[in-house]
């Protein structure tokens, strides 16, 4: 073959979104007629994202599969994609990555920092809290030791939501919250449930604070220098791979709902605006103000107040947010 | 093809004498430069960086530093008074009680090869002048580390935890059935060799409650410290990767406040000495993280699982296959470089035969640190032979009791992945 | 001689405060957490401090010749033979060093935009560790030469590098007991 491109994620092999790449990669080396070859690598086992997006930056040829908090750093408006109860359900993002603003957002970033955002679509879960007492208000989280991705963004979320925030690796969640060193932890319903969070919690409450999407990010210099029918394959077969992983993981929800249930795990709706009104502090906090502003014709007109939360139950917990987090982390 | 290269690039510049740190890390690097390579040459460096960033990777430092802190601290001459009055009435009870110090130490040290010095110091020419023989006292001595190293904190169970991906939580857990059984069984081994010599028992009576209690009681917070580290864990005020952080602190307490006999002369030469060891250890974990990128970017250890899966389909034979494996090449290669080559590799191939890989790192970790005891090439037995001034041959004869013991152990664990698993699983 | 003297006791006092600050940070994230304000940033402290331990660490280890080495082959070999196989780790290791620290350099600047977690820390001062590292890891192998000879560049000597009033005292601690290893003078620590 002429030329390879390396698939990078923190997912383990038997998640949905490395499921679908591997669709990608049988689509892709077929169409390419043999030219491109495409090769997984699940598990971090390139390195945690930052350090993949390192390589990408040096015009590694690989693609990597982050959350947007993870290109705020080069593009601060990026982090807004990433930022808690931005919309009220997943189906709303493809709105947002549809806009001639994202489009600006990821010539910009592509020009500035080398990395070539191919598509953003890849959703991972609605990030929901995992408690040992029930949580229905954010009084209920007063004193609560929740951990949290280790990300100016993400401890913000937490703190605002009144709880109090505990970075920590994800590798250590499991003992971490069994041992009471923490007494609770944020995390989408599939993440959870691959490393049992189940056993250790009592509770779920649908807080729904963030939608955790992610996309693969590559290397600009060697995006360009690809034939232009190869870029339109990879490009093409990657978007597609992302709505498959969204469609499986979707299906997938109520699927670990019923698991965790059956372990004794019990699930509760909350109202959501109090929450919400409480989170605005974050957009200041790490300057998204300004994004949200621009994004703001292209986001769907908020419910409102007046619905407590009765749309998306069993939608997927997941939001990924800035910066380091941990290895395993499917975040 | 070319992983194969490396790894032969890496075995050689070791073979010629190169600090291992660099035969590592200079043959990884080999990889990037080579024309056919398209990644670039920063990621070389940067998977150096990236090794450091494990927040569970601490717990290396901190138990090092607190290691060279007991020493001076006090600690350590009090748990030998101890294990003195608790095996002294036993058949060969000098030689019983190096092994329940041993024990004794293992809730604290996590090393091997510093158990064994230390207690060869103490205890070694005391042993030969009550008649034991050379070669067995040095053999029983540096075969005894083994059951420091078993027990948690297990310097050797932390990297493997590091490098695999383990829980090093449940590597601990799971390392405490094992070392005391190993305890049991060297103890059996040496009270045969005693009845066939006729090695005495040190006291002629079983010590009276009064005496354990004086020598408990002067040992208090030395024999309190496990015991205060495994009750921070298990709630919470502290987790594993945290746990060396408090022992360190409480080494210092101990030591100042209480005992007295560390003064701060002594709390800098500990850390001075800590550095550098933690600088001669940690420099081969970081300049591996490139050559641990080679070999996942070749996909090494799929290419391997896949052969040995489809030769191995039962997972007992494999892991006895392996286990021999990694016996003959422990008697040749050193614990450390055998861990930081093989974990990554290995793991994943276990794993994919069912094996947990909780249960595979105690296995793993008891064959190659016990390596380091046996000839042609072993730390543990050049350092207590040299201590000791005895001869390789001598020990070598000696030590075949205790090789049978381990090994009948090894065997035990293998066949019976409870014996090692059922503590993990109930407690966490 | 006294430059070095000075240069060796500066080293060493940042290595400490590094160790230092490793252990105080690991404390500040488990105290803090456990009475319920926990301090975020403490892990990525630790971590941050831990790469400088390490490097600097090392090069304390490399200036005493501590290090972890195979060294059954060279002790074989007339001491000609010696001399040319530890030539030759030279010859590998001095521009493997130049280009960990020249690399090196180029990352801790070139992200020096990436953050070190929540801390608001740059992840360059983290990368920055390997460069500076092996800049004194290379010019402590040129001092130990120069001092010493080509052949006992590894070995565990103490060398009069001006090593600060720190000698361990004449009984060494467990574990390290220098010099006895026929045909081997590694050190192990597990
Ligand atoms: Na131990
Ligand atoms: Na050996």
């Amino acid at each position: 073959q002429d030329y390879s491109l390396n698939l990078s994620t923190s997912q383990t092999l038997q998640d949905p979104l490395v499921i679908a790449m591997q669709g990608a990669e049988e689509r892709i080396e077929e169409r390419s007629e043999g030219r491109m070859e495409v090769t997984i690598y699940p598990s971090s086992q390139l390195g945690e994202d930052n350090d993949v997006l390192e390589q990408i930056r040096s015009g590694a040829p690989i693609a990597a599969l982050v959350d947007a908090g993870r290109l705020a750093p080069f593009l601060p408006e990026l982090g807004i994609l990433a930022a808690p109860y931005l919309v009220d359900d997943y189906t709303e993002y493809a709105a947002i990555t549809e806009s001639p603003v994202y489009e600006e957002w990821v010539g910009q970033l592509a020009e500035e920092s080398g990395i070539r955002l191919l598509n953003y679509n890849w959703f991972q879960g609605t990030r929901q809290m995992f408690t040992q007492d029930k949580v229905e208000t954010p009084e209920d989280l007063g004193g609560v030791r929740v951990r949290t991705i280790d990300a100016p963004g993400w401890v913000a979320t937490v703190e605002a939501m009144g709880a109090t925030p505990a970075p920590m690796a994800w590798s250590e969640v499991y003992s971490a919250l069994q041992l009471g060193a923490v007494d609770g932890a944020e995390a989408q319903l599939t993440g959870a449930y691959g490393i049992k969070l189940h056993e250790v919690s009592n509770n779920v409450a649908f807080t729904n604070h963030i939608q955790l999407f992610t996309g693969l990010a590559t290397s600009e210099s060697w995006f360009a220098e690809l034939p232009e029918d190869l870029q339109a394959i990879v490009t093409e077969e990657l978007k597609a791979a992302g709505e498959e992983a969204t469609r499986e993981t979707v299906a997938k929800l109520a699927e670990v709902q019923a698991e965790m249930e059956a372990a004794g795990v019990e699930f509760n709706e909350v109202d959501i605006a109090p929450f919400r009104d409480r989170v605005d502090v974050v957009y200041k906090k790490v300057g998204l103000v300004e994004a949200r502003e621009a994004l703001a014709p292209y986001l769907p007109r908020r419910s409102e107040p007046a619905a407590p939360a009765p749309r998306r139950r069993g939608r997927k917990p997941a939001a990924p947010g800035e910066g380091e987090h941990d290895h395993l982390e499917t975040l | 093809m070319i992983s194969a290269l490396i790894l032969g690039l890496a075995l050689t510049l070791i073979i010629i004498g190169m600090p291992v740190a660099f035969a590592i890390g200079i043959a990884g690097t080999a990889y990037f430069l080579l024309p056919g390579t398209f990644l670039p040459d920063s990621t070389a460096v940067q998977r150096i960086v990236a090794a450091s960033q494990s927040f569970p990777l601490l717990a290396v430092p901190l138990f090092i530093l607190l290691g060279n802190l007991m020493n001076s601290s006090g600690i350590t001459p009090r748990l030998v008074g101890l294990a003195t009055v608790i095996a002294g009435w036993m058949r060969g009870g000098l030689a019983q009680s190096t092994l329940i110090l041993s024990a004794l130490m293992g809730g604290v040290s996590g090393s091997a090869v510093a158990d064994a010095a230390m207690q060869a110091r103490i205890l070694g020419e005391p042993m030969v002048e009550k008649g034991y023989d050379r070669g067995f006292t040095a053999a029983l001595l540096a075969i005894g580390g083994l059951i420091t190293a078993t027990l948690p904190p297990s310097l050797g169970l932390i990297l493997y935890g590091y490098l695999g991906e383990v829980s090093i939580g449940r590597l601990f857990i799971a390392g405490i059935v094992p070392g005391m059984l190993l305890l049991m069984v060297l103890m059996i081994a040496t009270w045969g060799v005693a009845r066939q010599r006729g090695y005495k028992p040190e006291t002629e009576r079983l010590p009276t409650l009064r005496e354990v209690g004086h020598e408990l009681w002067r040992s208090f917070w030395a024999v309190l410290f496990p015991i205060w580290l495994l009750i921070g864990i298990r709630f919470g005020f502290f987790t594993p990767s945290e746990a060396g952080a408090f022992a360190v602190a409480y080494a210092l307490i101990v030591g100042t406040l209480i005992y007295r006999e560390l003064t701060p002369a002594k709390i800098l030469d500990a850390m001075v000495q800590s550095l550098r060891d933690i600088g001669m250890i940690m420099l081969i974990i970081l300049f591996s993280g490139t050559f641990g990128y080679v070999i996942t970017f070749e996909r090494v250890p799929q290419s391997i699982a896949e052969v040995a899966l489809t030769a191995l389909s039962d997972p007992t034979v494999l892991l006895f296959v392996i286990a021999g494996f990694l016996m003959v090449l422990g008697m040749l290669v050193e614990a450390t470089v055998l861990v930081m080559l093989l974990t990554p590799i290995l793991v994943p191939v276990v794993t994919a035969a069912g094996i947990d890989p909780v249960h595979f790192g105690l296995v793993m970790m008891t064959l190659v640190t016990f390596g380091g005891m046996t000839p042609p090439v072993g730390v543990s037995m050049f350092t207590v032979c040299g201590i000791l001034r005895c001869s390789y041959r001598d020990y070598s004869i000696q030590m075949l009791p205790l090789v049978a013991a381990v090994l009948g152990m090894v065997t035990l664990m293998i066949l019976f992945p409870g014996l090692v698993m059922f503590l993990p699983n109930w407690l966490m | 001689m006294t430059i070095w003297k000075l240069y060796d006791a500066i080293e060493q006092a940042l290595a400490l405060l590094a160790l230092i600050g490793t252990v105080a940070a690991v404390l500040t994230a488990g105290i803090g957490r456990s009475i319920g304000a926990p301090v975020t940033s403490a892990p990525q402290f630790a971590q941050l401090f831990l790469i400088w331990t390490c490097m600097l660490g090392a090069d304390l280890a490399m200036k005493r010749g501590e290090t972890i080495r195979v060294s059954a082959l060279p002790d074989l070999l007339p001491p000609s033979g010696r001399r040319l196989l530890s030539l030759l780790s030279l010859a590998l290791m001095l521009p493997f060093l130049g280009f960990l620290a020249y690399l090196g350099w180029d990352l801790a600047i070139g992200n020096w935009q990436r953050e070190l977690g929540g801390s608001g820390l740059s992840y360059g001062l983290v990368t920055l560790a390997l460069p500076v590292g092996a800049a004194l890891l290379a010019l402590t192998l040129v001092r130990r030469v120069l001092s010493l000879g080509v052949d006992a560049a590894f070995e565990p000597v103490l060398p009069d590098l001006g090593a600060p009033g720190t000698d361990r005292d004449p009984n060494p601690a467990p574990g390290h007991a220098p010099g006895l290893a026929a045909g081997h003078s590694t050190e192990d620590l597990l």
